[in-house]
């Protein structure tokens, strides 16, 4: 049985809590996920998803409630070095990773995270090239600096940064956002193999196409709560809640929706759509 | 990730003296500046004391929040102060040590320079608490137009300013954003020696850098866009109004200052 990776007991969490400007990020909000899943955390802006992974990357502290994460916990009463140990612990690509890259040459910046943790250099050296080689990143420009590179390769770059930490837990908070669809789709192909390697992700996203794809597990925020956590399918089913929190299906579940009689599984990609429907119209000329 | 509490930022909320025009708030913010220089008894002082109280009960926002203005301000106040104590001299001497004494002129003078330190941070950050940004870089420009008469760019000061006050909420939301994403990549803030610390500050300060100069070409590209020609005339769409209670405000200045002058003469 898969083990649990992270554990939210009623947590919630208030913006400069205790000021007159306090406004509460969430609310509530209990579930667990299993080692090795692949979770996406979908939601309209401002629904909470961001409170939500900060908190599970340990940047934050429940103001109500408790976080779990790999065995380690964190409350109100928490102090920095249990934060700093699910941090370390933990993997966190922001949106727009590229921002933070600083380094002279973009070998120098993968290279911060491990030095930071005071590895051998010949272990960082190795994880470095694992890492670069990892996310695709051209080998003839690790020695170039990040702000020469296009935005895609910032991008892998920052990715690297994280990943050579070996993170047992990684979250990503739009990874794909300004990429063009050829570099989205490499990219969501590595956590692919991430996640069959044994790592448990993490992903925000608001294409609903990635997450009837890739993801197993599918947590729907609405207004600082969590609405729904389960498999995509079942999401997709309930059209009323979808409805009610401002999500729109992947158009393959619409257009099953529309054209397969009800009670099929709804297919997750347009393939499995085309495939479905050549079943039945092949079903269909044999009958007449 | 927008509202961060920093120094200087706007807190809206619907107080008298967020309803002040921005032009009277700024002149008596100058102005009461200008008095503190003036104060050097405990009438006097405390009377100027409990002016910005007043203020800061009619700002209605929570004393807390001041504190937070003058906290990072602390060390810069204890040193200077520190300074002022060992190195002034005049009155009785309580100690010496080489050119350092303590003084009963120098104690003196560091509570004054103290009570200055505070007084003025604090009546900034109510003004600055309660007059959006863009309203107090116009009432900047406005208060200042005679100035164009000889030649001063007053326009083209006013929208640096209001630019500079624009993305300082923007800048602080970046660099803790920046702070996080180091921290998950292993960086401890709080650990080893000055020279660990200070090799701290550039993965933090140049994505910071880069991310500014980015910032401020695309708001010219953006402003050239929308056809900003500088130093063209230019009007605005709100109005600063100037109201009845505006001039209250001013006569309130007035009793204040009058109210100083007579403790300054027979109180001291
Ligand atoms: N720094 C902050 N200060 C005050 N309130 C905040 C802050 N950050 C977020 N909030 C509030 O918390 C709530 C949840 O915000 P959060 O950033 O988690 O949303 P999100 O789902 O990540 O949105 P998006 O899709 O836009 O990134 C919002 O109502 C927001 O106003
Ligand atoms: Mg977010």
């Amino acid at each position: 049985m898969a083990q649990t990776a992270i554990e939210f007991n009623s947590v919630g969490y208030t913006y400069h809590s205790g000021t007159s400007l306090a406004s509460s990020g969430i609310r509530d909000v209990t579930f667990t996920i299993p080692s090795g899943s692949f979770t996406a955390i979908i939601g309209q802006t401002g629904s909470g998803k961001s409170t939500l992974v900060n908190l599970i990357a340990g940047l934050s502290k429940p103001t109500t409630g408790e976080v779990t994460v790999l065995g380690q916990s964190l409350t109100k009463q928490s102090n920095k070095a249990q934060q700093a140990g699910i941090q370390q612990s933990v993997g966190y690509v922001f949106q727009f990773p590229e921002h933070q890259l600083f380094a002279n040459t973009v070998w120098d910046d993968v290279a911060f995270g491990p030095r930071n943790l005071g590895w051998s250099t010949a272990k960082i050296n190795q994880q470095v090239q694992t890492a670069l080689e990892q996310v695709n990143f051209p080998t003839n420009r690790y020695q170039q600096s990040p702000l020469e590179l296009s935005g895609g390769q910032q991008r892998l770059a920052a990715i690297a940064g994280v990943l050579v930490m070996q993170p047992q837990i990684l979250i990503l908070d739009e990874p794909t956002a300004g990429l063009d669809s050829g570099a989205s789709q490499r990219l969501l192909l590595l956590l692919n193999q991430l996640h069959q390697a044994g790592v448990t992700i993490i992903m925000i996203t608001h294409h609903l196409e990635y997450v009837a794809e890739h993801a197993d597990r599918v947590m729907l925020m609405g207004d600082g709560q969590l609405q729904f956590a389960g498999h995509p399918q079942e999401l997709f089913r309930n059209a009323e809640l979808m409805k009610h929190n401002h999500v729109l299906p992947p158009a393959a579940v619409q257009l099953g929706q529309q054209l397969l009689p009800p009670g099929t599984n709804l297919p997750l990609s347009l393939n499995e759509l085309a495939k479905k429907l050549a079943t039945q119209l092949k079903a269909g000329e044999q009958d007449e | 990730m927008n509202s961060q509490l920093v120094f200087g930022a706007y807190i809206p909320l619907a107080s008298p003296l967020h309803r002040l025009d921005a032009r009277a708030k700024l002149l008596m913010c100058v102005w009461y500046v200008i008095a503190v220089f003036f104060a050097y008894t405990w009438w006097t002082t405390g009377w100027l004391f409990l002016a910005l109280l007043a203020a800061i009960y009619l700002s209605r926002i929570p004393v807390k929040m001041y504190w937070r203005g003058i906290r990072p301000f602390v060390w810069v106040i204890i040193i200077t102060a520190a300074f002022q104590v060992l190195f002034s001299s005049g009155g009785q001497t309580y100690w010496h040590w080489g050119w350092m004494s303590i003084t009963s002129d120098g104690l003196v003078n560091s509570l004054i320079l103290i009570y200055r330190f505070i007084v003025i941070i604090t009546a900034s950050t109510v003004l600055t608490a309660t007059t959006p940004t863009l309203q107090l870089a116009q009432a900047f420009s406005s208060l200042l137009t005679p100035l164009k008469y000889i030649h001063i760019p007053v326009d083209k000061m006013a929208l640096m300013l209001s630019i500079a006050l624009r993305f300082v909420p923007t800048i602080m939301t970046e660099m803790h954003q920046i702070i996080d994403a180091q921290k998950m990549r292993g960086m401890h803030f709080n650990q080893g020696g000055l020279l660990a610390r200070l090799h701290h500050v550039l993965p933090i300060f140049i994505p910071l850098f880069v991310d500014s100069f980015q910032h401020s070409e695309e708001l010219a590209v953006a402003m050239e866009a929308r056809g900003y020609v500088a130093g063209a005339p230019r009007t605005q769409f709100r109005q600063l109004r100037w109201k009845g209670h505006d001039t209250i405000a001013m006569v309130l200045m007035v009793a204040l200052t009058v109210g100083l002058v007579l403790l300054r003469t027979y109180l001291s």
